[in-house]
């Protein structure tokens, strides 16, 4: 699978190089990239993640589908119970934890938030001790312009290389083996309120990031990078004219309401799309058989809906890509016009199911808005979309037109505070992604049920500083849980079973080949539960609450594991991990609200946890 | 200034009202913004009710001051002659009922029927209003949008409207703070703003010219300085207006005003106004985008020429004191290049 | 005589009454400028932030319990995008809560000028030369009413209307 014999030449060959290969700098537009190793040609195999090795995590989701489903079975529903500690890792950093390690060759990658280290641990060696760690220079500046926590969601592997992103906007390329950086591209500016804080996608020899800052105003944008060399092939905006969006003839929506021309600049009032959010901060997924990678693009800026009347597009939109070239195929609008910060950013999970009888190629994306949507990826059409957790801001989706029936009293605006809209901006479910067993055929949608008031406020985009125009307060939806673990059988369109929570479910699930399901709380509990019942099998207390996402891989000495972060943050976790303070429901864009009492609950602490029997 | 002289005028003697009265109702003569001067048919009808009701308000006034006159005059006479009529129980109640019920019930009725009817005839546009006019108090100035189905086709102006003659215009206004009110007096009736609640109406001009508005409900200091412009042209005229208003600054020719549209970037200009086509695109302020082209500063504080401009760019405060644009410490040459540039605003 | 001095009294009253009531207050014109004093002998100090009397001089707010000032420091947090990083009622969020007893960067007039007027290095953009120094000390008056009564514009409710 790798290249292996060639490395230690091409790293012999850069240190005898020396200046020749570091620090060459190569600007192009806006961009500039610096590279190690001229564009290594070299012939290169490229097998889909995880296929041949079952006990491996190669990718963000896993595979390239997303699926974050292992096919694993010692851990058993009979076994589970003596699940317990093997070892840990503490990263050092106190912000939250979100993403997932990565376990290529041995080996563990640990990818921390800002300031972005990854370590590589060997996993033949009972310490686990680090095979090389690399903390690329970063600027502390970033971390005021990151909205949600300086969160990292993992690092992706291919060809020998280790990809991640950087806070402060660069992506680096370091080899799996050495830790030898061996490219370095900056494509966000922080001065313009851009950060990186996405796990990027390989697919072949192209690396796919995106740019997060939607509440700071900036212009959402995904880019290609080649693998070799870090530079950029595509980049497509998510706003602004078809030629920035890269809509080409081949561009066939399904709906009508997505067909005309250079929509990303007539849907906005003058100048809007420029300073239109739409990021790409979320997961990215591919499917092989129709060749297309699927994300999503975030809330339109600003908050405050009055200030950009129109549908805003492509803000809330999946987009299907040719990677190749970039070019759109498809685009789906989930929530036109968003008026509750309802981002489209949550991983589209690939997988065929039966529905009604006949096999379907479908996405599965449990939206913020808090939709679950099947759509075809073929074509962008909507299957089915049915809310998971108690929704009132639209009575259904209308799946002739494809948009969303709309409840007129829900509506945000200035100067108006609207109460009680079900989800609240953090959504039914928020980034941490869900997973897809085609043993169960269900879907595990880790949900938040919270609910706010809204008001639109007056506001002025400034470079580099919060975009947002919006007074916002949360607290828990009906029930009084505000997390719940709901598996929901996407044929269906319906939920089968739902696990409740106390605090809203900020990890992702992980599902395994012996039927299990793993989870974390935000209180820092580890979970199992029986993927058929939902009946808790097993569960631990960890010192920090946990908003990761964990996976299960097979370690050298032939037994499966699984493995989580804890370390409390993000939107919701940053009254615990920043000390805000609980007595201001509308800090930290109104989360805090939802979560006065998490501090009681849980402290900052960032550890890797690993599991086996 | 106008405070004191609002706060003074709260004990006004009989005298001094009817002399304001006279000298109100004789403004109409003179071109100020009166009601009793209608530009259009409902402010016509709106007008002939005023004058009904002051009518019947002023012979009202005289009767009773007759009335009131007539038994001090013969209590007067009696006080001298020494001789007080005796008092009868029931001697007044025929006139109570009459003068103190039954004729107020009756015209008070005719008056509410008059009204009730001038007011639905005005209420409602003869035909559809062909556009929007969407109009939000500040303290102390007025947003101005013009809403198209079209969101790139929006335009957004301040304390200046410019419509098309003889065609009805529909209004929506609300509120960012206090209650203001919105009126042109020779176009329509006064309409409240109020903010979390947006209001409709129409209005319309007959006739072309520059009619000033102002705000109609006492909203804080600088209420006086809260007025605006409505200029009313034939409808190619107005069309060349919008068409020019949807553009975006075009981007200068010449240095200094390159020079100033980076300081205005640059500066705190940014924060609070938007340059549609820059990177300003603060929303607090005015947009400035065709900042040239309109008539006054400040809402209608004072006219729109550069020295004025630089004067209320530098420190408004003295100007207008308690408006929301602090003084601002810019170098010459800075000003003098913002001052180049935004000249070329048109 | 007497009735013409009563009304003129009750006038002035009037006046008077209106100016306080509704008069906003008119910016008094704050020192321009910033005292750059010498590095005196004073000690550096264990706590960290920039120590008042070496950077900016014994540095007031010449705003400090004018109520009028805080109700404008509560717009002016608004309209300057500080509510994005600092919490809708500076409970934090990306950045720091300013409702707690913790100063980062110490809580002297002066530190808190220089923090807003400089940036901090953690994420605190550069202010001076964009917000005007009068507002920054408008700024200044109204973080000092957190958590006390004359706080303009206090917190809604924490209520769980759900639960």
């Amino acid at each position: 699978m790798l290249t292996s014999a060639s490395r230690p030449l091409v790293a012999a060959a850069c240190a005898v190089l020396g200046a020749a290969c570091t620090g060459k700098k190569e600007a192009s537009a806006s961009l500039t990239h610096e590279r190690a190793t001229d564009a290594s040609s070299s012939p290169t195999t490229f097998v889909q993640p995880g296929a041949d090795k079952p006990g491996e995590w190669v990718s963000a989701g896993r595979d390239y589908a997303g699926t974050r489903y292992s096919p694993l079975d010692q851990i058993t529903a009979a076994n589970v119970a003596n699940l317990k500690v093997a070892w840990t890792f503490s990263t050092g950093v106190l912000n939250g934890h979100e993403g997932q390690p990565l376990v290529v060759d041995n080996t563990m990658y640990v990818t921390t938030p800002w300031p972005n280290i990854t370590y590589a641990l060997d996993l033949a060696d009972a310490h686990a001790p680090a095979k090389w760690a690399l903390a690329p220079p970063t600027v502390p500046a970033s971390k005021g312009e990151a909205c949600c926590d300086v969160v990292n969601r993992g690092a992706a592997y291919g060809d020998g290389k280790i990809v991640w992103n950087m806070l402060d906007g660069n992506t680096i390329a370091a080899d799996a083996k050495t830790g030898k950086q061996l490219w370095k591209t900056k494509l966000a500016d922080i001065d313009k309120g851009e950060t990186m804080t996405m796990a990027p996608l390989i697919v072949k020899n192209k690396v796919f990031v995106g740019v997060s800052g939607a509440e700071m105003g900036v212009r959402g944008w995904m880019a290609a990078l080649d693998l070799g060399d870090g530079h950029v092939v595509w980049k497509a905006y998510s706003t602004g004219s078809d030629k920035d969006v890269l809509i080409g003839s081949d561009f066939k929506p399904f709906y009508s309401f997505l067909r005309g021309q250079d929509l990303g600049v007539k849907t906005w009032p003058p100048d809007q799309w420029k300073i239109g959010g739409a990021t790409v901060w979320g997961w990215i997924t591919y499917d092989p058989e129709t060749n297309l990678i699927f994300y999503g693009t975030g809330n339109p800026g600003a908050w405050n809906p009055d200030l950009r009347p129109g549908d805003n597009l492509w803000s809330m939109t999946i987009f299907a890509r040719d990677p190749e070239t970039g070019a759109a195929k498809w685009a789906y609008q989930l929530t036109p016009h968003d008026m509750w910060d309802y981002d489209a950013v949550n991983e589209s999970i690939v997988a065929d199911i039966d529905i009604d009888g006949k096999p379907r190629k479908v996405l599965l994306h449990a939206e913020r808005n808090g939709f679950a949507y099947v759509i075809d990826r073929t074509n962008g059409q909507v299957i089915n979309a049915q809310p998971f957790v108690f929704t009132n801001w639209a009575t259904g989706i209308d799946l002739q037109s494809g948009r969303p029936r709309y409840v007129p009293d829900k509506m945000t605006r200035q100067g108006v505070i609207i109460r009680n809209i079900c989800p609240s901006s953090t959504g039914g479910k928020d980034q941490q992604p869900a997973s897809w067993s085609p043993r169960t055929k269900l879907w595990y949608i880790p949900a938040t049920n919270d609910c706010m008031d809204y008001e639109g406020t007056a506001v002025s985009y400034i470079a580099g500083t919060p975009y947002l125009g919006a007074d916002v307060r949360m607290y828990a939806g009906p029930g009084g849980n505000r997390g719940e673990l709901v598996a929901w059988d996407p044929a269906q369109g319906k939920k089968v079973w739902g696990v409740k929570e106390n605090f809203p479910l900020w990890s992702g699930t992980l599902v395994t080949g012996s039927d299990l399901v793993f989870y974390g709380t935000m209180d820092g509990w580890v979970k199992a539960v029986d993927a058929h019942s939902g009946k808790l099998l097993w569960s631990f207390k960890t010192g920090s609450g946990v908003i990761g996402n964990p996976i299960s891989y097979l370690g050298p000495d032939g037994k499966q594991y699984i493995a989580i972060y804890t370390g409390v943050g993000g939107w919701m976790g940053a009254i615990a991990s920043a000390n805000l303070s609980p007595d201001d429901p509308t800090a930290a864009l109104g989360a805090t609200g939802a979560a006065p009492d998490l501090k009681r609950y849980t402290a900052p602490g960032g550890m890797l946890f690993v599991f086996g029997l | 200034m106008s405070v004191r002289s609002r706060c003074t005028g709260r004990t006004p003697g009989l005298g001094a009202s009817a002399a304001a009265l006279i000298a109100w109702l004789g403004s109409a003569c003179a071109g100020a913004p009166s009601p009793f001067r209608p530009a259009s048919e409902p402010a016509a009808q709106l007008a002939s009710l005023g004058w009904l009701l002051t009518i019947i308000a002023a012979i009202v006034c005289v009767i009773i001051m007759v009335l009131v006159l007539i038994p001090a005059l013969r209590g007067w006479r009696a006080t001298r002659a020494r001789e007080l009529p005796p008092l009868h129980r029931g001697d007044g109640e025929r006139w109570i009922v009459i003068g103190g019920i039954a004729i107020p019930v009756v015209m008070l009725l005719g008056v509410f029927v008059v009204t009730a009817a001038t007011l639905s005839k005005t209420s409602h546009p003869p035909t559809r209003a062909r556009f929007m006019i969407q109009v939000t108090g500040h303290q102390w100035w007025w947003e101005v949008h013009y809403p198209s189905p079209d969101p790139q086709q929006n335009v957004t102006t301040a304390n200046e409207i410019h419509i098309p003659i003889g065609e009805p215009i529909a209004l929506r206004v609300d509120s960012r703070d206090v209650i203001h009110s919105f009126w042109v007096p020779q176009l329509h009736g006064k309409i409240d703003v109020i903010p979390g609640q947006t209001n409709t109406f129409w209005f319309r001009a007959d006739s072309a010219g520059v009619y000033r508005g102002q705000c109609a409900e006492y909203c804080g200091i600088q209420h006086t300085h809260m007025a605006l412009q409505v200029v009313a042209e034939p409808r190619a005229q107005f069309e060349a207006w919008l068409a020019q208003q949807r553009r975006p600054a075009v981007a200068p020719g010449d240095a200094l005003a390159l020079a100033g549209r980076a300081a205005f970037e640059r500066q705190a200009c940014s924060l609070c106004h938007a340059i549609q086509g820059t990177g300003a695109a603060g929303k607090l302020g005015p947009d400035l985008t065709h900042v040239a082209s309109r008539m006054m500063l400040g809402a209608g504080t004072i006219p729109n020429t550069p020295g004025h401009l630089a004067g209320w760019i530098m420190n408004s405060q003295t100007i207008k004191p308690g408006n929301d644009m602090p003084q601002m410490y810019i170098d010459g040459a800075s000003l003098h290049a913002i001052m180049a540039y935004l000249a070329t605003l048109h | 005589m007497m009735r013409a001095l009563v009304i003129a009294g009750f006038a002035a009253a009037l006046v008077v009454g209106c100016q306080r009531d509704e008069g906003r207050e008119l910016p008094h014109g704050p020192p321009r400028g910033v005292a750059f004093t010498a590095v005196s002998d004073t000690a550096a100090g264990v706590i960290p932030g920039i120590h008042p009397q070496v950077v900016y001089g014994a540095l007031r707010n010449p705003y400090t319990g004018n109520a009028q000032a805080e109700r404008d420091g509560r717009q002016l947090f608004l309209m300057y995008n500080c509510v994005g990083c600092h919490g809708g009622r500076a409970g934090g969020g990306m950045g720091p809560s300013l409702r707690d007893s913790a100063w980062i960067y110490g809580n002297g007039d002066a530190d808190l000028f220089g923090t807003i007027t400089e940036g901090r290095p953690n994420g605190m953009p550069t202010w001076g030369g964009k917000i005007p120094e009068d507002q920054i000390w408008k700024l200044i008056s109204y973080i000092r009413t957190l958590r006390t009564k004359a706080e303009p514009d206090p917190p809604p409710p924490a209520t769980q209307p759900n639960r």
